[in-house]
């Protein structure tokens, strides 16, 4: 599946896993690769936009800590009222759907773009064009309008 | 009677929950195993109390819980 990958798109995905593990995921999950996303270098195409946003990584973890809340809440569920454990995983996380399906649709972006190799902001537009789940709702707990940086980012590179 | 639970109005707030649910769910099984196992239980009575084969409890927090110093009493 990673023939096509840059280096970097690798990195980002070796990132991702470092993201799922620190926190204590046993899966690699769109958010992750958002993450990794947001840890990209300013000098890099996809962190310079991402910088433009004013989008740090402390940025993308409190959306996705408050999009947390904020569903646990609509079922009436206080996630303050909770001591949770320390993170703790080492067996390797695996690719959850949600990723693969992103680094799935990243090489078909590249290649609708003509792009030969895939690069981080394929897969960074790939997670954006995601309508439902964590990657979306965190990014507008973020107030980040996902269709406006997706060209932002279409444009970078 | 009227039920306690009201239903989020929208699907994605229900499913999100869900989301959110698992994850939780998950992280509490972590913490509790862990407490049963210091307290000396054996990885068949912890599989029993979750509802699930030994194996499946074996595998999934073995190798964590060995790493923080806790080994399941044989029994």
């Amino acid at each position: 599946m990673f023939e096509r990958f840059s280096h970097e798109a690798r990195h980002l995905v070796t990132t991702a896993e470092s993201e799922a593990r620190e926190l204590g995921s046993p899966t690699i999950e769109a958010e992750h690769l958002l993450l990794a996303c947001a840890r990209l270098a300013p000098g890099t195409p996809v962190g310079s936009v991402l910088a433009d946003e004013g989008l740090t990584h402390e940025d993308v973890r409190e959306a996705l800590e408050a999009e947390r809340a904020h569903s646990l809440a609509a079922v009436g569920i206080d996630i303050g009222d909770f001591e949770l454990p320390p993170a703790h995983t080492l067996t390797r996380p695996r690719m959850a759907a949600n990723a693969k399906s992103a680094l799935e649709h990243s090489l078909r972006i590249a290649l609708s773009r003509g792009d030969k190799r895939i690069e981080p902001g394929h897969i960074l537009l790939a997670l954006l064009r995601a309508e439902a789940g964590t990657v979306p709702r965190a990014l507008a707990e973020a107030g980040v309008d996902r269709l406006v940086l997706s060209d932002r980012v279409a444009a970078a590179f | 009677m009227e039920t306690a639970y009201q239903q989020p109005r929208d699907p994605a707030d229900g499913l999100a929950a869900v989301v959110a649910l698992r994850r939780l769910a998950d992280q509490l099984e972590d913490g509790e195993v862990e407490r049963a196992v210091r307290d000396g239980w054996t990885w068949s009575l912890v599989a029993e109390a979750l509802g699930v084969t030994r194996q499946a409890v074996h595998k999934k927090h073995a190798r964590r819980l060995k790493a923080l110093g806790v080994e399941a009493r044989k029994r």
